[in-house]
C-alpha cells in the first residue's frame, strides 16, 4: 500500500469510529427513554401514595383521637350501648374510607385483606355481650393503629420507591455522562475522519503545484 | 470487481440505508405522538388530584364537625340542641360550594363512562337550591324555624353522602387513565426498540457502504497518474 492508500484507510476507519459512536449514543438513547419512564411512573406513583396517605390520614387522625377520648374519659352521658353505637360509626366512617382508598388501582397493596382485618375484629367486638370498658384496650388497638395501618403500609412502600428511583437517577446520570462522551468522541473521530480526507486531497494537490512551480521556474 | 460496479452498490447500500433510517424515523413520530397523548392524560390527572385532594380535606372538615355534632348533642340543653344541630349542619352544607365547580368541571375528563346524571343533578341542584336559601337566610335565624331545621338537616345528608362517592367516582376515572398511560408507555417502549433495530440496520448498511468505498478508494489508486 502507497502513502496516499493508507491515508485513505485511515480516513474510512475514523469514519467508521464516528458513525459506531452515533449509533452506540441512538442505542443508549432508548435506553435512557425508558429509564426516564421508569422514573416518571414511579414518582408517579409515590406522588399518589402520598395524597393517599394524606386523605386516609386526616380521618383516621380524628376518628383515632375520637375513639380514644370516648373509651379512655370519664363521661356520664356516655352509656354502653351509646359509647358501642358511636364506635361502631367510627368504624364504618373508617371503614367507608378504606374503600374509597381501595378504588384507586394505582395503590399497589399486595394483600388488602390484611388491612381489613382490624375492622372485622372491631365488628366481632363490638357486636359481643361484653361491657365496652372490658374491652376497651382491645378495641384501641384495633382503632390505632389498627384501622391505620394502610398508612404503613404506603409509608414503606414511599422509602422502596425512593430507593429504587435514587438508583434508577444514578443510572440515569451515567447513561448520559456516556452518552456524551460517546457523542463527543465520535465527533473528533469525524473530525479526524476529515482530517484524513483533507490530507489525501492536499496530498495530491501539493504534487502538482510544486510540477507547475517547477514549470514556471524552467520558462524564466 | 469493477470499480464503477462498487460505486453502484455503494449508492444503492445509501438509498437502503436512508430508507430504513425512515421508516425509523417514522416510529420516532409515533413515540413523541404517545408522548403528547401522555401529557394531555397527566394534565387530566392533575385535574382529577386536585379535585380529589379539596373533596378529601372538606370531607374530613364534615366528619370532624359530624362527631363534633355528635358529641354537643348529648351535652346541649333539650330546647337549643335541635337548634345548634341545625347551626352545625348548615356550615356543613356551606363548605359544599365546591360542588357547583366540581360538577361543572366534570365534562371536561375524556372518560365520561362513570357519570351518573341523576345523582350529579340531584346534587347541583339541591346545592343551587342551598345556596339561594343561604343568601336569603343568612342574616336571620333560620335554625330557630322547625321547617328550614328538617331542610337543613336533609341537606346536608344529601350534600356529606356525595363525597364518598365523587371520590369513587374520581378514583374510577384515573383508574381507566392510569391503564391507558400504562399501555402507551408500553407502545412507547415497543416503538422505541423497533426505531432502535432500525437505526442499527442503518448502521450495518453504512458500515457496509464506508467499506465499500474505502475499497474503491485503495483500488482505483486514485491520485498516482
Amino acid at each position: 500500500m502507497n502513502k496516499l492508500q493508507i491515508i485513505i484507510v485511515c480516513a474510512g476507519l475514523f469514519q467508521i469510529f464516528s458513525q459506531a459512536s452515533d449509533q452506540y449514543v441512538i442505542q443508549k438513547e432508548q435506553v435512557i427513554r425508558k429509564v426516564e419512564n421508569e422514573i416518571t411512573q414511579k414518582q408517579e406513583l409515590m406522588e399518589e401514595n402520598v395524597n393517599s396517605n394524606i386523605s386516609y390520614g386526616t380521618v383516621y387522625q380524628q376518628i383515632a383521637k375520637d375513639t380514644f377520648l370516648k373509651l379512655r374519659l370519664n363521661n356520664s352521658k356516655f352509656d354502653d350501648n351509646l359509647l358501642r353505637e358511636h364506635l361502631k360509626r367510627n368504624k364504618n366512617i373508617m371503614y367507608n374510607n378504606f374503600k374509597i382508598l381501595m378504588t384507586n388501582s394505582s395503590l399497589q397493596v399486595d394483600d388488602p385483606e390484611k388491612f381489613i382485618q382490624p375492622f372485622k375484629k372491631i365488628e366481632v367486638l363490638l357486636n359481643s355481650k361484653k361491657n365496652i370498658m372490658s374491652i376497651k384496650d382491645e378495641l384501641i388497638s384495633n382503632f390505632t393503629p389498627g384501622t391505620g395501618l394502610m398508612l404503613n403500609e404506603l409509608y414503606a412502600q414511599n422509602k422502596k420507591l425512593e430507593t429504587s428511583i435514587s438508583d434508577l437517577n444514578d443510572k440515569h446520570k451515567n447513561n448520559i455522562r456516556n452518552k456524551y462522551f460517546i457523542l463527543i468522541t465520535g465527533m473528533i473521530c469525524n473530525i479526524i475522519s476529515i482530517f484524513f480526507v483533507l490530507l489525501f486531497f492536499l496530498s495530491i494537490l501539493v504534487p502538482k503545484k510544486n510540477k507547475k512551480i517547477k514549470i514556471s521556474f524552467f520558462k524564466n | 470487481m469493477k470499480v464503477t460496479n462498487l460505486i453502484r452498490l455503494a449508492l444503492i447500500i445509501l438509498f437502503s440505508s436512508c430508507a430504513v433510517a425512515t421508516i425509523g424515523l417514522i416510529s420516532e413520530n409515533k413515540i413523541s405522538d404517545s408522548y403528547d397523548e401522555i401529557e394531555q392524560i397527566r394534565t387530566e390527572k392533575k385535574l382529577i388530584k386536585m379535585w380529589k385532594l379539596g373533596f378529601n380535606t372538606t370531607y374530613a372538615d364534615a366528619i370532624s364537625s359530624k362527631l363534633m355534632d355528635a358529641d354537643f348533642y348529648l351535652v346541649e340543653q333539650d330546647n337549643v340542641k335541635e337548634i345548634n344541630r341545625c347551626i352545625r349542619n348548615w356550615q356543613i352544607a356551606k363548605r359544599a360550594g365546591l360542588f357547583k365547580w366540581a360538577i361543572d368541571d366534570y365534562p371536561k375528563f375524556q372518560v365520561q363512562k362513570f357519570y351518573n346524571p341523576i345523582i350529579f343533578n340531584e346534587v347541583k341542584a339541591t346545592q343551587e337550591k342551598f345556596s339561594k336559601w343561604d343568601k336569603t337566610n343568612s342574616k336571620t335565624k333560620p335554625c330557630l324555624i322547625e321547617s328550614n331545621r328538617v331542610y337543613i338537616n336533609k341537606t346536608t345528608t344529601t350534600l356529606y353522602e356525595f363525597y364518598p362517592f365523587y371520590l369513587s367516582n374520581m378514583n374510577k376515572i384515573q383508574n381507566v387513565l392510569n391503564e391507558k398511560e400504562f399501555h402507551l408507555y408500553q407502545s412507547i417502549e415497543n416503538q422505541s426498540s423497533k426505531a432502535a433495530n432500525y437505526y442499527l440496520f442503518t448502521f450495518i448498511i453504512l458500515l457496509l457502504s464506508t467499506f465499500i468505498i474505502v475499497i474503491f478508494d485503495v483500488k482505483s489508486n486514485r491520485g498516482q497518474n
